[in-house]
């Protein structure tokens, strides 16, 4: 029986094999082609610093998490901490632009949910092969660490930053990805987490 | 534990029975009750057993083990907390349906006749705890169950009631 890989060589083993997923699919969208001038201003590259650290930290803890003596506390919390972060700059962006116009988005949707499949499929995978107790959390920090990615490689294809529209359509599907993937979770790391039937052993002990 | 990992089956079951030792003695400083000590050292057991391959030869055992059995321990708090937000309204219209307007109440009557196809134990249970209005040591004492047992007899048969009555929870009804 071969041991659970340690969660930082997991992560890495998971960001090696994901990594060029979300880059082959974003070269299959197509690059936006003024992607180097946007790279050169400051908010992208906050809004692309917070995603990258909430998606690195998110998956790192629930791969950490899946392993029972590896809970920390602040594993929980800075995931939390970067997604508050990124809440406040999304919602500041959408807020402060006066003529915001969402625009057509269902493409975004798409793109992020597709880019997003494959790197979902693979994390879920080696969870289910740890100890994911916290099958819920678990599975929440891997949604979101995920959709994060699928976000990041959707802006660098997306030409539209109105702040409306990657409210709309990029950032809310991240959200809704996550408590999706606190559900897929729940249902996949049943094994270790299973609902204790209360008519297991109880019922046939008294009747 | 690293024996037990390359399909030493002797050390394993060495492993377990002297960690059992060990974990009752934990379990039973945060869970009352015998039987539901008893109930989440077995599940502490096979969560071990399932999970074994987590553990990273050459870091101690331990915290391993006592973060597996804090999981099940917290697992068997929520379940509890749901055992008691469960306890639907039926419960109190059982009660009800043993008083004074029993006989002329067509729902007392329904719940009376549903009561009737409840399994044995359960209807007992149910009777003395809402009927009789007995407590549920009581009821344990009688009953010759612990208490709690007695308590998830109760939310079964309540369960069955619900479902013969074709009445939702409050928390599944929508709005």
């Amino acid at each position: 029986m071969t041991s659970t890989p340690r969660p930082l060589i997991g992560f890495c083993a998971w960001a090696a094999a994901s990594i060029p997923l979300f880059g082959a699919g974003a070269l299959l969208v197509g690059i936006r082609p003024d992607l180097l001038s946007r790279w050169a201003e400051p908010r992208f590259l906050l809004e692309a610093g917070l995603v990258l650290c909430l998606a690195g930290s998110a998956v790192f803890a629930a791969l950490a998490l899946s392993v029972p003596d590896r809970r920390k506390p602040w594993l929980q919390v800075l995931p939390i901490a970067a997604l508050i972060c990124w809440t406040a700059v999304a919602a500041y962006m959408a807020a402060s632009e006066v003529d915001a116009q969402p625009g057509a988005g269902l493409a975004c949707l798409r793109n992020i949910l597709a880019l997003s499949l494959a790197p979902g499929a693979l994390i879920y995978r080696a969870l289910s092969k740890a100890a994911p107790f916290r099958s819920d959390l678990i599975g929440f920090l891997a949604g979101i660490g995920v959709s994060a990615l699928g976000y990041l490689a959707t802006r660098i294809t997306c030409r539209n930053d109105d702040p409306l529209h990657v409210l709309l359509f990029h950032f809310l599907p991240v959200i809704a990805m996550s408590a999706a993937g606190a559900a897929i979770g729940r249902a996949l790391f049943r094994r270790v987490s299973p609902k204790r039937e209360m008519t297991a052993g109880f019922l046939d002990r008294g009747l | 534990m690293v024996s037990a990992q390359r399909g030493n089956r002797d050390a394993y079951a060495k492993f377990l029975s002297e960690v059992s030792v060990l974990l009752r003695g934990y379990v039973g400083r945060r869970i009352n009750g015998a039987d539901e000590v008893e109930d989440v050292l077995q599940e502490v057991l096979i969560s071990l057993h399932l999970v074994r391959h987590t553990y990273v030869p050459g870091r101690p055992v331990g915290p391993w083990l006592y973060a597996i059995a804090d999981h099940r321990i917290a697992d068997s708090f929520r379940r509890a907390r749901r055992m008691d937000k469960g306890k639907c309204e039926l419960s109190d219209e059982v009660a009800d349906s043993g008083g004074r307007h029993f006989h002329r109440d067509p729902r007392g009557e329904a719940i009376r006749h549903a009561l009737t196809k409840l399994p044995q134990v359960q209807r007992r249970v149910i009777e003395m705890m809402k009927i009789e209005e007995l407590p549920v040591r009581e009821v344990a004492a009688h009953m010759g169950m612990s208490e709690s047992l007695v308590k998830v007899t109760a939310f079964r048969g309540y369960e069955t009631l619900r479902r013969i009555l074709g009445v939702t929870k409050k928390s599944e009804q929508t709005t």
